[in-house]
């Protein structure tokens, strides 16, 4: 170990309303009394909030830490977020320590709760420590973003960018800005932001023909105007090529959304008075659905026509479905809900009739329409098509486009610092694009720093002394991320497709794998910080749970309150795949008296056979161990989906119990 | 047939001055909860604001239903858009009786015949297998208070002056 570690602690006394009842200044000298180190202690509420980007890595920079552990509430929801809502603070330098689920949730006496906080909390710095020793590499970043495609998450990204004092490429196929949006007002004003500024190069009827290197330090070849090639250096690019919408029937009374927008944005007054919009979501798409409600609003609300919609169902999901739906409304906007037969369409002297029964008042309708505007299902664009290829992504018919994305924002991409934001990635109406093009912008920032990037836990590499080129790691990679160079005969290990599972590095018979997320030694420290406070009687029992299903099964236990055992210690691991036979007898030989592997079913992992490696090796260890004499069941595995609380309390509660009477430790 | 003619889309604003109404995404929570969607004909108080909104005068006018409303204001209670539904109802009779000075309400009439306006024969089997008396002990059963009761209401001008509805 190098030079100390400064490590700080920071709780907060509530998570989102709910209060953590956890004597923290209690817990400090606690902590210190056991001999941990740490740098600095302290109540620092909502930092993992929206609107309070960056405040996390202002904390650290000013304590001068190296790594935090955050006492406070779940590592699911906190740590997806991290580097939206703390740009520039690394995955591997926070821990997250979930005293809300764990401790405050399953304790009802207060004395049990702090223990158990306790020695949450000494896990957690254990952790840390290890993971802040892990030795980093400084890269140089180049000072420039590029951004693909100018519609609303285009000219949203590139002005925030531009506001920080970057440097951004803003590449357009097509020979104006805006995108499908153009007309809209607040795009109007990024436009004219966006073309004023020094700082934003804007590259029309442009496109990407080849994209080289690695985060931070990317080389496009554009082709420009005319066939002439340039080529830029960027450190993040953000894909936003949008959607693509089909011309419509364009004969009157018909008339297609960009025809309308366009006489719209020329003309509004000459518009007739009646207006329909025929936008099933079943048949035209959720997305043109909402374009639809946003179109006629604005048409009502402005220009005081009058617009009839007709779809069965409303499309109210998602940040700005329902806002969107009761401006609508406010505006009087008028909604007809067809049965399923939908609507008929008569046209009579240039004026449409839509016909069909309304489901609520159970009567037929004939509403009179001077036009029908109609759209077709959006399809991708040949733009997102083109990106994904360019940049080596692999997608299918969709390509970025994920409907139903409304979790993560922007959508993440496998390859790092390439980030997707807009209707690229999800179906999004104009302010959702604008508000997913500025959290891409924030994270892009993030990615440029200070110049240089630190390249270390997490940036998986193969120490290529150490390794023996058995290839173990290339059989068992589960995403096929490792791949063998042909020349020297070694594996390689591709950031474009590395999930972090940490599968390969557990299997290495040479240990020669670096610098993954929660490695061995991490979880031996883990091991060893958790048997202090001991708990009054029965066995210490440390749970690893893989954090995408057993670690959520824990969290919704303490959520629900079940009861688990004060001697169950749960621990995240990236996946239960990395439990190998190396560290559950590491962690039997420091003390641990029972682990419990909680994995994801053995059908249903994330990392395809993490789960079925977890269970192989604990099977292993079991035989051994029976073998040599000792209890079996001081080992076990459990396959428990996130959806499955009750289940891990049971299993929790069976081990804390069995056994309790004939410890295995010799006294 | 729902058509829209030429004020229709601004009749809204004869009926009531509030817009909360507008709000109305036709759930239907108010009607579920409605002791009075079970009279017959049932009170859709959803259907009514819907008949505001898309201003179906002539539909609105000839409705009865309003009238049966007990007044429990449960619906607006219930309401997920603070639309006031029963407001909104009481805003229809006062734009019925303003729009149509003949009108009557019918369940005057009722009042008039029984003593109470709501029907509750339906519970009649319920109430004798329980052993109940099978009829509500309501003022009908007391034929000579009723006759008092009507005498008291004959005064009334509105009834005085359509006597000829109430079998006088």
């Amino acid at each position: 170990m190098a030079e100390m570690q400064k490590i700080g602690v920071l709780y907060s006394n509530s998570v989102g309303g709910r209060p953590l009842n956890v004597d923290f200044k209690k817990l400090e000298k606690l902590i210190a009394g056991d001999g941990g180190s740490f740098a600095y202690y302290g109540e620092v509420p909502d930092l993992l909030v929206e609107g309070s980007e960056g405040r996390l890595a202002e904390v650290m920079k000013s304590r001068g830490l190296d790594g935090i552990v955050l006492a406070a509430g779940s590592a699911r929801t906190l740590g997806e977020r991290l580097p939206i809502l703390a740009p520039g603070v690394g995955r591997e330098q926070v821990t997250f320590v979930n005293i809300l689920d764990h401790c405050t949730g399953a304790h009802e006496d207060a004395a049990v709760r702090e223990r158990k906080a306790c020695a949450l909390v000494r896990m957690g710095l254990a952790r840390q420590r290890v993971m802040s020793t892990i030795e980093k590499d400084k890269l140089e970043v180049f000072d420039a973003v590029a951004v693909v495609g100018a519609g609303p998450a285009g000219l949203s990204a590139a002005s925030w960018l531009a506001d920080r004092g970057r440097k951004v490429v803003l590449l357009e196929s097509g020979n104006g800005l805006g995108g499908m949006a153009s007309c809209e007002k607040d795009v109007a004003a990024l436009i004219s932001k966006v073309e004023a500024s020094d700082a934003v190069e804007v590259l029309k009827e442009a496109r990407i023909e080849e994209v080289r290197g690695n985060k931070g330090s990317f080389t496009l070849s554009i082709v420009k105007q005319g066939g002439k090639r340039v080529e830029r250096e960027v450190g993040a690019i953000v894909v936003s090529t949008g959607l693509a919408y089909p011309p419509g029937n364009e004969e009157e009374p018909w008339i297609s959304y960009a025809k309308l927008d366009k006489r719209r944005r020329e003309a509004p007054g000459d518009l007739p008075e009646n207006l329909g919009f025929i936008a099933d979501p079943e048949v035209v798409g959720e997305l043109v659905a909402q374009h639809a409600i946003t179109v006629a609003t604005g048409l009502a609300a402005d220009h005081g026509k009058h617009s009839f919609i007709f779809m069965g169902d409303v499309p109210v999901r998602g940040e700005s479905g329902q806002s969107n739906y009761e401006a609508a409304l406010m505006a009087g906007v008028r909604f007809f809900r067809p049965d399923a037969r939908g609507v008929k369409v008569e046209v009579k002297d240039a004026k449409a009739i839509v016909k069909g029964l309304d489901i609520i008042l159970k009567q037929d309708f004939a509403i009179t329409c001077d036009l029908i505007v109609t759209g077709e299902r959006p399809r991708v664009s040949d733009g997102s098509r083109q990106a994904a290829e360019v940049l080596r992504l692999a997608v299918e018919d969709d390509a970025f486009l994920q409907p139903g994305n409304i979790t993560y924002l922007p959508t993440y991409t496998t390859r790092q610092g390439v980030l997707i934001a807009g209707a690229a990635g999800t179906e999004a109406p104009t302010p959702l694009a604008m508000r997913g093009g500025r959290l891409a912008a924030i994270e892009a920032d993030a990615i440029l720093g200070e110049g240089t990037i630190s390249i270390g836990a997490g940036d998986v590499e193969i120490d290529q002394a150490a390794c023996a080129a058995c290839l173990t790691c290339f059989r068992i990679c589960p995403v096929g991320a490792i791949g063998v160079s042909v020349d020297r005969k070694v594996p390689r290990i591709s950031d474009v497709d590395c999930r972090d599972c940490g599968i390969c590095a557990a299997a290495c018979p040479q240990r020669a794998i670096k610098n993954f997320l929660t490695p061995e030694l991490a979880i031996l420290e883990m091991g060893r910080a958790c048997l202090k406070p001991a708990p009054p009687d029965g066995p210490v029992v440390l749970a690893l749970c893989c954090a995408r299903s057993g670690y959520a099964a824990a969290d919704a236990a303490g959520e629900l309150g079940l009861p688990i055992p004060e001697n169950v210690r749960v621990a995240r691991v990236p996946c239960a795949g990395i439990v190998s036979t190396n560290v559950i007898f590491g962690l039997l030989n420091l003390g641990v008296d029972r682990v419990m592997v909680v994995g994801c079913p053995i059908d249903n992992c994330q990392n395809k056979h993490g789960s079925n490696l977890a269970r192989r090796w604990v099977e292993t260890c079991r035989d051994l161990i029976a073998n040599l004499g000792g209890d079996a069941n001081s080992v076990s595995f459990h396959p428990i989906a996130s959806n499955m609380p009750h289940l891990f309390a049971q299993r929790a509660a069976e081990a804390a119990r069995r056994g309790k009477d004939d410890s295995r430790r010799p006294s | 047939m729902i058509a829209l003619g030429e004020n229709s889309l601004e009749m809204y604003k004869d009926v009531s001055q509030e817009e909360d109404f507008k709000f109305c995404m036709t759930c239907g929570i108010c009607i579920a909860g409605c002791p009075a969607s079970r009279a017959d004909p049932p009170l859709l108080i959803r259907n009514l604001v819907r008949k505001v909104i898309l201003g179906q005068e002539d539909d609105l006018l000839n409705d009865d239903t309003p009238w049966t409303c007990v007044t429990c204001s449960r619906c607006e209670e219930v309401c997920p858009q603070d639309v006031k539904p029963f407001e909104m109802g009481l805003a229809i009779r006062q734009w019925q009786c303003k729009n149509d000075e003949t009108r009557l309400p019918p369940s005057l009439v009722e009042l008039y015949k029984r003593g109470y306006t709501q029907a509750v024969d339906k519970s009649q089997e319920l109430r004798a297998q329980v052993g109940m008396k099978d009829k509500l002990p309501t003022i009908t059963e007391y034929p000579d208070l009723l006759e008092k009761y009507q005498k008291m209401l004959m005064q009334i001008e509105i009834i005085k002056a359509n006597d000829y509805m109430f079998g006088g």
